[in-house]
């Protein structure tokens, strides 16, 4: 048998009319099964959901893949920061600072404390002395500055004095 | 299909909530939270308000002058005295806001620390009352009220003024303190794992006697600073809480110095 012949009989091949009925109907059926409107809303949602999880979870291998972001230096059970000594520096200065502060603050307090007993009062009374203001029994200080020249004079009484300086002054 | 569906997602996104997990999980434990120490200002008890010896003598040239009749006197030199007592008090007055502008820059935390600043707060509020109704009692003042006037307000500021500004200052360096002492706590956590994983591996008696020499000076930082916030609390005379706050932070700066010896002996046992 020739080729051409053997194609030319393929054209005649049918398929079985009950089968090609059956099939017919599944297709038909198959059609006619659409989604609720929810669920095909919830299928939406999941994609949406699925799609940007995925892309989240792409970023952070990214991160990791490029060093963005190093898992083993904090995973690791001798944790970095316990032997990085710029951060144990950077943490023993921060105390320095605040070690100086304190000290400052102690000889200004201290010498506030000071200031308010009397072996300053002279201190205090001096520029008043050389104004000719305030008691001469004082100390001895007031003395010593009245008897000083005209200059030193002239300099105490244009240097501006504190409040309670004032206030002292004031009071008498 | 949909519950299929469903499941899928959810795995992705346990998947991601666990990246999440340990990614935050491993947030830097020490991310360099150095605080900058807060400028402690002291606050001025001792402002200069232009007020100078010369002007003071202006009372005494008043007082010597021959031209004036005794009743030009006493007026004259009612005015210039009131004149140098508003001024002067005028002066503490702008003290008294410098002092309120430091304490409201101080950020608190913790209850313990707004409470003390509030009752900070209140305590200056007073002090500017007492300025206000001093100068109230100017007005009607004659030589000898004003000369009584600023006695009391010398006097005041002597026994409550300064202290409060002593307390203050002390509390702009405690509250400055607290973060070191946050930063120190993380770190002798870490530490403190760190040590407990070596350990575990090999005993190392010099790791484990320096840590312990860490440990001892964390502890008797934490008391001198719980003390000196107790100090804070008790409105004590500020050079005493002073003294609480240099301990704590003397103690603080020792446990340092033991941590540096822990991170030296570790970096030794770590394979290079």
């Amino acid at each position: 048998m020739k080729i051409s012949e053997l194609f030319s009989q393929f054209k005649r091949i049918n398929p079985d009319p009950q089968y090609s009925e059956k099939s017919k109907r599944m297709v038909l059926s198959s059609l006619r099964e659409t989604m609720p409107v929810r669920e095909r809303g919830v299928m939406v949602f999941l994609r949406a959901l699925e799609t940007g999880a995925a892309l989240v979870l792409a970023g952070f291998f990214i991160l990791l893949a490029t060093g963005g972001f190093s898992g083993n230096k904090y995973l690791a059970p001798v944790q970095y920061a316990v032997i990085d000594p710029s951060g144990l520096q950077a943490e023993a200065q921060a105390i320095d600072i605040q070690i100086r502060l304190a000290n400052l603050d102690y000889s200004e307090v201290t010498s506030t404390a000071a200031q308010s007993t009397t072996p300053t009062i002279s201190a205090v009374m001096r520029p008043l002395m050389a104004a000719g203001l305030g008691t001469a029994s004082s100390t001895s200080g007031g003395t010593a500055s009245s008897t000083s020249g005209g200059t030193a004079s002239s300099t105490a009484s244009s240097t501006p004095l504190t409040v309670d300086q004032a206030l002292q002054a004031l009071s008498q | 299909m949909i519950r299929k569906k469903a499941f899928m997602v959810a795995g992705t996104v346990a998947g991601i909530v666990c990246a999440i997990f340990f990614a935050s999980g491993a947030r830097p434990a020490h991310a360099q939270t150095v605080p900058t120490a807060n400028a402690q200002t002291s606050a001025a008890s001792s402002t200069d308000c232009g007020i100078t010896p010369a002007s003071l003598a202006q009372i005494n040239v008043i007082e010597n002058d021959p031209t004036l009749t005794p009743s030009q006197e006493v007026v004259q030199e009612l005015a210039m005295r009131k004149q140098l007592i508003i001024q002067a008090i005028t002066c503490a007055q702008s003290d008294i806001r410098s002092l309120q502008s430091l304490l409201s820059a101080v950020p608190t935390s913790t209850d313990a620390e707004r409470s003390i600043k509030s009752q900070l707060q209140g305590r200056i509020d007073d002090a500017s009352n007492f300025y206000l109704l001093e100068l109230g009692k100017l007005g009607g003042a004659g030589i000898a009220g004003t000369k009584t006037i600023a006695g009391d307000v010398l006097a005041w500021r002597e026994g409550t003024y300064v202290p409060l500004e002593g307390q203050v200052g002390d509390f702009i360096l405690w509250a400055g303190n607290q973060q070191l002492f946050a930063t120190a706590q993380e770190r002798m956590t870490e530490t403190q794992q760190a040590v407990s994983f070596i350990e575990s591996a090999s005993n190392n008696a010099d790791l484990q006697s320096v840590f312990n020499a860490a440990y001892a000076s964390f502890e008797t930082a934490k008391n001198g600073n719980s003390a000196a916030e107790a100090g804070l609390q008790q409105s004590l005379p500020p050079d005493q809480t002073l003294v609480l706050i240099k301990q704590s932070l003397d103690a603080l700066q020792e446990t340092y110095q033991q941590f540096f010896k822990v991170s030296g002996i570790i970096q030794n046992l770590l394979p290079q």
